[in-house]
C-alpha cells in the first residue's frame, strides 16, 4: 500500500492544476511539506502557486513541516466520505493517527490550502 | 413584488452587563416559551438561523440568538481598545442572567453550543431554578486542548483565516456544502483576539469537573448532545460528562460535526425535536427540517 500512497502524492501537482480554486488561493503560499507513508516520504513544495513533489532523498533535503502517517491513515483520509478519525489533518493527529511536526507558521499561515491539497485524492476515490 | 423578508427579527437591546454599558444585538423569531440560544467560541448568533427558521419550533418557542460582545454586530464595551478579552465563567454566567434579566424571561430554555454548551453546566449547578431546560451541544465539562490557542492572534498570520482553518475540520463531511461554507465565514468575520479571549474559558477559566457535582437534574433538566465528526469535544468526551450527572440524557449525533445548528440543522433537528417536545409537549413535524445531503 504504501506505493500507492506515494504514487498518489506524486499525482498531487496534477490534480492541483485541476482545481484553480485552490491554485488562486495558493498564489502566496510558500511553504515544504515533508508527506510521510510509513518509511517512504516526498517533499511537497509550494512557491509562488507552483506545486513540485519529489522523493525525499536524504538528510539535506530541507522542509518546514513534516506530516507522518500510515499507509492506510492517508488511504482512510482519502476515503470519499472518511470517518471521524480521518477526515482532517488536525483530527487525526488528535486520533493519534498522524504526527505533524516542525515549523508550525507556515502551515498555519496556509493551513486551509494545505488542507485542501492534502485531500485532493478524495475527490478521485 | 413584495420584499422577501425572513420571519426573524433583529433589534439591538441596551442592558448593562458586568456593570458596564452594552448594546446588544439579538435576533428572534417565534413565540411561547423562550429558547435562548448561545453561539460557539469566535462565532455569533447567526448560527442558529435555520433554527430561527423552524416554523415546528418557533409555532412553540420563543427562539432568541444574540451575538455576545465584540461578536457579530454586538459592540465591545467601551475602553476595548486598552484590555486583553479574556471570558471567564463568572462573566460568561453574568452576561447570560443579564440578557435573560433585560429581556424579562421568565425561566427560558438555554440552548448552548461548544462554549455555550459547557456553560450551561455552570447554570444547572448554581441557578437551576431560574431555567426550564438547559441543552448544552458539544458540551463537557473538559476536553484536552487540541492546539495552542496563540495562533489565533499573531501579526504574521491572519487572524480569519486561521481561525476558519482551524475549525473547519470539526464540520462533518457530507453537509450542505453552503452551510459548511457559511459556517467557516462567520469565523472569518471574527474581531482580532476574539475567538482566543472565549477560549480563555474554555481552555483555562472553565473546567467544571467539579462543578458538575452541584447538578441537580430533578431542579431543572438536563442534555448534552456530541457529534461524532467533532475531535475537539469528541462524544466520549460529552458522555464521560453526562455519566456523572445523574438524571443527564446524553444524545450522540451522526453525521454531524462540532456546529451541528449552523453545519446541518436538518440533520440537528432530528435530534433536538425530542427535547424540544419533551419541554414543550409533541411538535408537528418539522417543515423542511429533513436531513440534507450535499449533493
Amino acid at each position: 500500500m504504501t506505493n500507492q500512497i506515494i504514487d498518489t502524492f506524486m499525482r498531487l501537482p496534477v490534480l492541483f492544476t485541476g482545481h484553480p480554486e485552490i491554485a488562486r488561493r495558493a498564489d502566496r503560499a510558500g511553504i515544504v511539506l515533508l508527506l510521510e507513508a510509513g518509511s517512504e516520504a516526498v517533499r511537497l513544495q509550494l512557491e509562488k502557486g507552483q506545486m513540485t513533489v519529489r522523493p525525499a532523498e536524504g538528510p539535506m533535503q530541507g522542509w518546514d513541516i513534516a506530516l507522518r502517517a500510515a499507509p492506510e491513515a492517508w488511504a482512510d483520509h482519502w476515503q470519499a466520505v472518511p470517518a471521524p478519525d480521518s477526515f482532517d489533518i488536525l483530527g487525526m493527529a488528535r486520533h493519534g493517527r498522524m504526527r505533524i511536526e516542525g515549523n508550525f507558521a507556515p502551515l498555519m499561515r496556509h493551513l486551509q490550502v494545505v488542507k485542501d491539497i492534502l485531500a485532493l485524492p478524495r475527490a478521485t476515490a | 413584488m413584495s420584499p422577501r423578508f425572513d420571519p426573524v427579527t433583529g433589534r439591538y437591546l441596551r442592558l448593562d452587563i458586568g456593570g458596564r454599558p452594552h448594546r446588544l444585538y439579538v435576533e428572534e423569531a417565534g413565540q411561547g416559551i423562550p429558547l435562548l440560544c448561545l453561539h460557539t467560541a469566535g462565532s455569533d448568533g447567526r448560527q442558529y438561523r435555520d433554527l430561527l427558521l423552524d416554523e415546528s419550533v418557533t409555532s412553540r418557542f420563543r427562539v432568541i440568538a444574540f451575538d455576545m460582545p465584540r461578536h457579530g454586530k454586538s459592540s465591545p464595551p467601551e475602553g476595548w481598545q486598552d484590555e486583553e478579552y479574556r471570558l471567564s465563567t463568572e462573566a460568561y454566567v453574568g452576561m447570560i442572567l443579564d440578557v435573560c434579566a433585560a429581556l424579562e424571561l421568565d425561566r427560558p430554555v438555554v440552548l448552548g453550543c461548544s462554549i455555550g454548551g459547557r456553560i450551561v453546566l455552570q447554570l444547572a449547578a448554581d441557578h437551576p431554578e431560574r431555567f426550564r431546560g438547559l441543552i448544552g451541544a458539544q458540551g463537557a465539562a473538559w476536553q484536552d486542548p487540541w492546539y495552542d490557542t496563540d495562533w489565533l492572534h499573531r501579526p504574521d498570520v491572519h487572524g480569519g483565516e486561521v481561525c476558519a482553518a482551524l475549525i473547519s475540520g470539526l464540520i462533518a463531511p457530507g453537509g450542505p456544502a453552503a452551510d459548511r461554507h457559511e459556517t467557516l465565514w462567520h469565523y472569518m468575520q471574527g474581531g482580532p483576539g476574539v475567538f482566543k479571549g472565549d477560549l480563555w474559558f474554555y481552555r483555562v477559566d472553565g473546567d467544571l469537573r467539579d462543578t458538575i457535582a452541584r447538578i441537580d437534574t430533578a431542579r431543572c433538566p438536563l442534555w448534552l448532545m456530541a457529534g461524532e465528526y467533532d475531535f475537539s469535544c469528541r462524544p466520549e468526551d460529552m458522555i464521560a460528562t453526562a455519566e456523572a450527572i445523574p438524571g443527564c440524557r446524553a444524545v450522540v449525533m451522526e453525521r454531524l460535526g462540532h456546529f451541528p445548528m449552523s453545519e446541518n440543522y436538518g440533520q440537528f433537528a432530528r435530534s433536538l425535536t425530542p427535547i424540544l417536545e419533551e419541554i414543550s409537549g409533541p411538535v408537528p413535524l418539522a417543515q423542511g427540517a429533513g436531513a440534507n445531503q450535499e449533493t
